[in-house]
Order: structure tokens, then sequence, then C-alpha cells
């Protein structure tokens, strides 16, 4: 039979919750803030969403994986959507999730044919569905891996792969319409390449 | 299957709306350090609990021994032409996903009619070894079988004539005194005979098609575990890729499962796309597999099919070493399973 558990073990049990938390916290709220900023219109909205992230994590800390930043922006994810759906209610609508792409085009700051593709870029990009949009952006701006995105969207890497792919095929496909060239390295891997015959 | 880093994901980059690293250092460590204080200060957490055990994966399907069947089924001797562009996971996902697409739209199947028609042309190479000489042949056999579960069906085999592998095979044999060593002797034969009602015929197929899911991934699971069951020198991702194979051929198998198929494909670790390919009986297609040294020498273990239809073509292990079995070069095609015919008939 084991001990019973006193006060000290509760305390230091608690000592160690709110030190794994501190970690990741500090580790992880400007990714979780980021990936709230692209989402939203306003800083104020994307720190409440990073703030009730957390909150979360902490009440939920026993299931916070080890790699905690895929859970943390999953949790993220589902914390916008409401938000979204009480806005909808409130006042009937909200701007479309991603639009920040649009913004993040500066002509100020860039040379004439980078801002045309940027735009045609933004343009593409903001007329993908939200879904499209999401994996595209996990994978190009959260620099995450099928597998950690995965978790995010809340299904198996190779569901996410296979989204990914779609996603990119419809972007191109938007990027054709506008008429923006994608050069060489967009060509449909799919596709058989001359000259690459006996190359295994 | 890693993404590709590729320049339509450095472009969207450049439309990033948020600058991560200037994000970092504009954070005020007092705004954070608060925010940090306040959720440490709200409720505590839930209280640990026991997490719930997972229950034992329940039994697999026992009906079949599929794998073992599959892989013991005798390849041929075919001439393939790779003449596409061979490419990694991005490209397996590519293809995949499109003949997947094609096979969700496919029409589904046409139960009215009472027999499964099917036609397997299998190829392998045989080695026999005798007085210190060691030589290889081909063997050839297409097996054709008609089964329904009502009336009774028939079976017709036709076995080609065995052919030396190549001319250094012949030596050796004659070198060895010239021995019988076929059964059959170097005759081609053949045979038919009548299969009673409801009876065999799953030797030629793959999974039973109404059990299994239509998650792509759930499946990839089913299958891997089904093919880890059985006994073959190819790897497991090959084995995976034999039962795909052979459960796509059934005419049974109904569109979205065909669909899901392909895509638990994507899963096989290291699956490639390996170009068009032709398969024994000239039909052109496209190749996906893996390539593995499991077997001692460096091999591939090819799927090919047909990207219209999603019609299964064939199966296929291609030696990309010297063989020391037989008087042949790389690369060099030590079997497969060409499904020429798979469907519901009078």
């Amino acid at each position: 039979m084991g001990r019973p558990v006193t006060d000290l073990d509760r305390r230091l049990r608690a000592e160690i919750r709110a030190a794994r938390f501190e970690s990741v916290f500090r580790n992880a709220y400007p990714r979780v803030l980021a990936y709230a900023l692209r989402r939203t219109d306003d800083r104020h909205g994307a720190e409440e969403v990073a703030a009730e992230t957390f909150l979360i994590a902490w009440r939920r800390l026993d299931d916070v994986p080890a790699d905690s930043v895929p859970w943390l922006l999953g949790t993220a994810r589902k914390v916008l959507a409401n938000q979204r759906r009480s806005a909808r209610r409130r006042d009937g609508g909200l701007h479309a999730p991603l639009d920040a792409a649009e913004r993040a085009v500066d002509p100020t700051t860039s040379t004439a044919d980078l801002v045309a593709d940027r735009e045609a870029f933004a343009t593409a990009f903001a007329a993908l569905e939200e879904r499209d949009r999401e994996v595209l952006a996990l994978t190009a701006w959260e620099g995450l891996e099928p597998r950690e995105a995965a978790v995010v969207m809340d299904c198996t890497a190779t569901a996410f792969s296979v989204r990914l792919h779609r996603a990119r095929r419809r972007l191109m496909k938007e990027l054709r319409a506008s008429g923006h060239s994608l050069g060489d390295e967009h060509r449909n891997p799919g596709q058989p390449q001359a000259g690459a015959a006996e190359a295994r | 299957m890693k993404t590709k880093d590729d320049s339509l994901i450095r472009q969207l980059r450049s439309i990033d709306p948020v600058d991560e690293a200037a994000l970092r250092r504009e954070l005020l460590d007092t705004d954070v350090e608060e925010l940090l204080q306040s959720i440490l200060g709200s409720d505590p957490p839930e209280p640990e609990r026991e997490r719930p055990r997972r229950e034992a994966r329940p039994p697999l399907f026992r009906r079949l021994a599929a794998p073992a069947a599959i892989a013991g089924i005798l390849v041929a001797a075919i001439v393939l032409t790779l003449v596409g562009a061979v490419g990694g996971g991005d490209n397996a996902v590519s293809a995949l996903d499109d003949v997947a697409a094609a096979a969700a739209a496919a029409p589904g199947p046409a139960q009215d009619l009472p027999y499964t028609h099917l036609k397997t042309r299998s190829t392998s190479v045989d080695t026999a070894v005798a007085k210190g000489e060691a030589w290889s042949v081909r063997r050839t056999e297409t097996r054709e079988v008609w089964l329904a579960d009502d009336r009774p069906g028939r079976l017709r085999v036709t076995v080609d004539p065995p052919e030396f592998v190549g001319p250094g095979d012949r030596t050796a044999w004659e070198a060895a005194g010239r021995p019988s060593f076929l059964a059959g002797g170097f005759e081609g034969r053949s045979f038919e005979r009548p299969i009673p009602a409801g009876e065999g015929g799953r030797e030629d197929l793959g999974l039973d098609p109404t059990t299994l899911p239509t998650d792509p991934d759930l499946l990839h699971e089913k299958l891997a575990q089904q093919a880890a069951g059985g006994r073959s020198s190819a790897p497991p991702g090959a084995r995976t890729l034999d039962l795909i194979a052979a459960t796509l051929r059934d005419p049974a198998t109904p569109p979205e499962v065909r669909a899901a198929l392909y895509e638990a494909a994507i899963a096989i670790p290291g699956i490639e796309y390996l170009g068009e390919a032709t398969d024994s009986i000239g039909r052109r297609g496209l190749a996906v597999g893996v390539t593995s040294d499991y077997s001692g020498a460096a091999s591939t273990y090819s799927l090919i099919y047909d990207p219209e239809t999603s019609q299964v073509l064939e199966t296929r292990t291609t030696a990309l070493e010297p063989p020391d079995f037989a008087d042949a070069e790389p690369p060099f095609t030590v079997s497969a399973t060409t499904y020429v015919k798979s469907s519901y008939t009078n």
C-alpha cells in the first residue's frame, strides 16, 4: 500500500504543473498569437484568442502533449470558430478568416514586380475556400509538417497531405485564371516529365 | 511524406500578414508576464485523472490467407518500360489522389450477373541447383475462373512452356547433365475443371470489400496489419500494395472503397510515383511502388494502374541489382501478377 497523499505532495504537484505550464506558455505564446493575428483583423481580438487558448491549456494541462504547438493551434482554431459563431449571431457576419493576407501587400516597401506577384497570390489565396486557405496557411505561415498540421485540423496526416495537395492545385488554378505565370516549378507533379525515362 | 518546400509555399510566405520574428521582439515582457500570472492565478486545473485504457484491437480478418496467397502467386516475366517521370512521396500523393478521384467517379459493380469472371496471368522465376550448377527458368501461368454462389463454376489453367532466363542458365543446366527438374517438362499444358457452387475463388481476390472501411487511414491500418501477418520475402509495404491490388481487382469492390484503397496507398512508407509503365500484355498505365533491400537485394515492388478507369493492371517485382540466381541484367522482372480481366458475366 502506498503512503497517503500529503499537503506537501499536493503542493509539489501543483508547482510541477505550474512550471510545466509556464514553459509551454513562454515557448508557444508568440506562435499562438501570430496564428490568431493571421485570422482576425484586430490585435485585441487576437490577444483574446491567445489568452483563451492558454486558459484552456492550463485547465487541461494533462491533455497537452510534449509537442504542444500543434495542440495549442488546434485549440486556438476552435476558440476562433466559437468567436465567429458568436459574432455572426451578434451582428450578422464577420470578415472571412485569413483575409489578412490581402493586407500583407504593402506597395510602399516592395518592387513593382514583387508587389504584382504578391497581389496575385493574395487575390488567388483569398478566392479559395476557408479550409483550403487554412491548410495552406498551416504549411506556409505556421511552418507545420503534415503530421503537426493534422493535429490542428483534427484529421490524420494522410488526410492532411491529400487536402494540402488539393488546396495547392486549387490555388494554382486560381493563379492561372488570373493570368499569373507559375513557372516550371509548378508543373503538376503527377505529370510525367520528358527525358526522365529509365531514371530508376 | 514530407511537404516540399517549393516555390508555391515560398510565395505564400511572402503574403504572410504576420512577421513572427518582429512580433516576438515587439511583445513586451510585462504584458506576457501579466497574462501568465493571471492564468496561473485562475481556477486550478482539472484534477489529474486516470486515462481510460485503450481497448485491445479487434481481431483481424481471419477468413483469408490473402497475403500469403498473393505473395505466393507466381509472377511473370515482362518487358517493363518505364518512360515517365519518377518522383518522391509528393508525386505519389498527386498520382494516387488523382486515380482515387477516378475510382470514386467510376460506376459501381453490376451485381445482377451471376458469375464473377477473373483472368490472371502470373509469372515467376524458378531456380534449380544440381551438381554445383544453378540455373533459372521463367514460368508463366494464366488462370481463369468463373465463380458463382448458386451454380457450378469453372477453372481453366494454361501453363506456357518454361524458358531459360538467359543463355547462361541453359549452359549451367547442360553442365549439370541436363537433369529433369520441371514436373511438366519443357512442354506447355492446360486443363479445365468444374468448381462446385459457392466454392473457391477467393485466392484470386484480396480482402472482402464489404468489410472494409472507406476512411483511407483506417483502411491502411487494416491492410498493413493484414499484410504483416503474411509470410513473404517482400517488405511490408510491398505486401500492403499487393493486398490493395488484389482487393481493387475484385469486381464487387464499390467505388468508395476503391477510392479509399488508392488513398490508403499514400500512407505506405516510402511509396513513390514511378511514372508510365506497360504491363505484360501491353496495356499502358502509371506505376507507384516502393524500393527496398528487404529481401537482401534492392528491388522495386510496383503497382501499375490505368489512371483513366482506375483499374489495377499489374503488380511487379523488379530486381535492381544483378541477380545471383539467373543470367540477367538489372532492371530484371522477377515476378508479376497481371490482372487481365475482372468482371461480372453470364
